[in-house]
């Protein structure tokens, strides 16, 4: 089930009905541990029993480390519940991917091998729920959460049907403590929630759908006829439809989740507005690129390795990342391009602060830890910025091309090596106003809060602005033509 | 004022949400409904759109042992489901496609394990001679084949709201409405001659159709579509046809093939073309499902506005005397 459907308004206004009836609270957690599975269950029924047998394997898992001592058997209930995640993972996600490079490989060494058929459809959302997993059994091994004695408080965490399919990517420590005390939403929590939800439906069906979607699609589409303009109006457009897309889609979770009394951290931070690209990874996907920064670049030896060493985690991490991403080369690309930005920005840092020091000049002072200031003054700060932008929207062109002769055709045409065939039309015009108005709001916004600006809207206009969003979802809902949320591939 | 639980956590709006929210509950239903007044007093009306939700709804209606009328606007034109049940008792499921072919519907029936019914199957030259399928009757099979629980619901609340509510209408839709308004017009209410049911029956008025524009077209169109193939090539290409009734009937089922009816210019044109003694009587004679063609049988000769196509005041009558005919043949 998406939340930009019919469906899901039928679904959550059952769910609320029942929720708040005044039953235990014990009932009350089962009812959304039911819906959870209704809602995922109405994807495709048999994969609830994936999600299932995952939740079972890790709270036994997790149960047994916590009784033991003997450390080599924490380690092998920690590789046991690894192994089962990651090799569901790897199976349905990136079997067919393995086997199509091993395939040519070996076609390469000039021996020809037909694998069979290897038509498996991708459980929806399992990246995401075998990284709440995951962060649990982590941190059950490492002595920092303690295991839940409820399998029901667990199947609820791993399957709470907000954050189930494209998250944010929930922890452990973050969320089951919340189990332990009813939960009500008070009015504040209820309304601010509801209006979550319209404003990340908002930016769902009409901002990425209907303005955004169908200049990138087209561009993409035909990228032989792309030059210079329409080569970035389209990957500018795509910039902005992802955001929408996967912004959209985490605002209605939050939402969705405050409705029910649940906090769920936040995903994105006005992230276009980023300075450098430590600063990007601050404010893009939270959740999952601090889940990457805690369960694998730490571990890893984070920043506190030789420099070499910690170049070489930080391209680790984000290619990994990219590969979490999809089964794709040009995912990795993506996920590479972004390592190499991140690496970049540390040489430059260390080359700055080393000519700072020889000069017994101040150093580069540090926005936040990896975040740097290049130069000082606010439009310097706007260029590097626009810049830092820029950058991520080469990335983006990885990973929206259908494949890398589509990359390189477009990124061909993004520095002039194409002939323009696709004029600027109204259509193009508009996405492009749309982008630069994202623009100024994640700029004005960057050090802000959506609940901070929208208290300084006057009270006779929220209920104003509140309609406008309703009913502009509402004619995009019934007009049918509704498109699955991009990270629902992931 | 905000307020938070964890400093990771999205913030919270203090405000007076009882006042807020019951302020927009009140717009947002004077405004809709406000618009649904608006069309309706301009003249629209709630319909619903034969689109592959709607084939996908019906296909979900085929029972192991239901009557499935299959083909082109042919069939879906001539064949009402209410008069047939009238006339035999059995409400049979639509699902012709409007512009689409028969194929890829018979062979999704055929490759439905389950289905042993009664396939009343459209069978034409063009359709016989060129094997071509449509993006249509394809699409909406492979959106049935891949539809989830949760993509069904949505069809069913779509048309629901299609089916009561002009605002949902798909002539309204934001696309439409702003190309009307970017020719600085209103839309008007559509005057095609054809509008579809909910349970898919087509109603073709053709005192709504401009016939001297329309009867050209089809005459071309129709003819065009056949290339010049001897009668014994006729029969081995429509045996994949005929393969598929097999599948069907080794389960118990029954297959029907229906040559519909067609007039005028056109019918002597396809004479000349495939004359029905050498070409179709040669491929009833040699295959063993059953066949009608409407120039064996007098009950079924109507006449057709555009050469091809049963007015709707003609289709109940021929919906009775085919299902008539195709009951007494068992």
């Amino acid at each position: 089930m998406v939340f930009n459907s019919l469906t899901f308004f039928v679904f959550f206004s059952v769910v609320l009905c029942l929720y708040y009836l005044p039953l235990s609270w014990g009932a009350r957690k089962a009812i959304l541990l039911a819906a959870s599975y209704v809602f995922y269950g109405v994807w495709n029924p048999p994969f609830v029993l994936l999600l299932l047998f995952t939740t079972v394997v890790d709270w036994l898992t997790a149960r047994w480390m916590e009784r033991t001592e003997k450390e080599r058997t924490r380690k092998a209930l920690l590789l046991l519940s690894l192994v089962s995640n990651l090799g569901l993972l790897s199976y349905f996600k990136y079997g067919a991917f393995v086997l199509a490079n091993f395939t040519a490989m070996l076609a390469a060494m000039g021996i020809h091998y037909s694998p069979p058929a290897h038509d498996i459809v991708l459980p929806v959302g399992i990246s995401f729920y075998t990284f709440h997993t995951l962060s649990y059994t982590i941190d059950v091994y490492r002595q920092r959460l303690r295991a839940t004695p409820r399998l029901t408080d667990f199947a609820l965490f791993v399957s709470f049907f907000p954050a189930l399919v494209a998250g944010p990517i929930i922890r452990a420590s973050h969320f089951l403590p919340q189990l332990e005390t009813p939960k009500r939403a008070n009015r504040d929590q209820f309304g601010w929630g509801l209006t979550l939800i319209f404003v990340g439906l908002f930016e769902k069906v009409v901002l990425a759908d209907a303005l955004l979607a169908p200049v990138a699609d087209r561009v993409y589409a035909a990228t032989v006829n792309a030059g210079m303009v329409s080569a970035w109006t389209g990957t500018l457009a795509f910039s902005g439809q992802i955001f929408f897309d996967f912004a959209g889609y985490s605002t209605c979770a939050i939402g969705a989740a405050l409705c029910l009394g649940f906090g769920l951290t936040k995903n994105f931070d006005y992230p276009y507005a980023a300075v450098g690209f430590s600063d990007f990874w601050r404010r893009w996907h939270i959740s999952l690129s601090t889940w990457l920064r805690d369960y694998l670049y730490v571990p890893l030896g984070g920043n506190r390795a030789s420099a070499p060493r910690v170049y070489a985690n930080l391209m680790l991490t984000m290619l990994i990342g990219g590969l979490w991403h999809g089964a794709a080369w040009r995912f990795v690309v993506w996920g590479g391009l972004h390592g190499t930005y991140l690496v970049t920005e540390r040489l430059l840092k260390s080359v700055l602060k080393k000519r700072a020091v020889a000069q017994t000049q101040p150093a580069p002072v540090p926005v936040a830890e990896g975040g740097f200031v290049l130069l000082s003054g606010r439009f310097a700060q706007v260029a590097l910025a626009l810049v830092t932008y820029a950058l991520v929207c080469v990335a983006w062109v990885f990973f929206r091309a259908q494949d890398f002769a589509s990359a390189r055709g477009v990124a061909a045409a993004m520095i002039g090596r194409r002939r323009e065939f696709m004029p600027l039309d109204a259509g193009m015009v508009a996405a492009l106003a749309v982008v630069a108005l994202m623009l100024v709001a994640h700029w004005r916004m960057r050090d802000t809060d959506l609940a901070e600006v929208a208290g300084r809207i006057p009270v006779w206009l929220r209920p104003l602005i509140l309609t406008f969003l309703v009913v502009s979802i509402f004619f995009t809902l019934l007009s049918g033509d509704s498109r699955a949320f991009i990270y629902f591939q992931f | 004022m905000r307020s938070s639980t964890s400093s990771s956590e999205a913030e919270v709006l203090r405000a007076d949400w009882p006042r807020t929210l019951t302020a927009t509950a009140l717009l947002v239903l004077l405004l809709l409904g406000g618009w649904e007044v608006f069309w309706r007093t301009r003249g629209f009306e709630p319909s619903v759109s034969d689109d592959a939700r709607l084939w996908s709804a019906a296909r979900h209606r085929v029972r192991p042992d239901s009557v499935v009328l299959v083909g082109s606007s042919r069939m879906h034109a001539g064949v009402h489901p209410s008069d047939f049940q009238q006339a035999t008792g059995i409400l049979p499921v639509q699902l012709a496609v409007n512009g689409g072919m028969s194929y890829p519907v018979l062979e999704n029936l055929a490759r439905d394990q389950s289905f042993r019914g009664t396939v009343i199957c459209d069978l034409s030259e063009a359709e016989v001679t060129t094997g071509m399928t449509t993006y249509l009757e394809t699409g909406f099979v492979n959106s049935y084949e891949h539809e989830t629980l949760a993509g069904r619901a949505e069809s069913r609340l779509q048309m629901f709201a299609q089916a009561h509510l002009v605002l949902a209408s798909p002539q309204l839709s934001p696309p439409l409405l702003e190309a009307a308004a970017l020719q600085g017009r209103l839309p008007a209410p559509a005057t095609s001659p054809a509008t579809v049911g909910e349970d898919r029956t087509l109603y073709l008025d053709f005192t709504k159709a401009d016939l001297e524009k329309l009867r050209p077209k089809i005459a071309d169109m129709t003819v065009a579509q056949g290339p010049d193939i001897s009668p014994e090539e006729f029969v081995a290409r429509a045996r994949r046809f005929v393969s598929l009734a097999e599948k069907i009937e080794a389960r118990g089922g029954r297959v029907v093939f229906v040559r519909f009816p067609t007039s005028e210019l056109l019918w002597e044109r396809l004479e000349k073309a495939y004359p029905k003694a050498s070409y179709w009587d040669e491929f009833a004679r040699r295959t063993h499902v059953q066949t009608v063609h409407f120039k064996d049988y007098p009950e079924l000769q109507f006449d057709c506005p555009d050469y091809v196509h049963l007015d709707m005041r003609d289709a109940p009558r021929f919906t009775s005397a085919l299902a008539k005919i195709v009951f007494a043949k068992r």
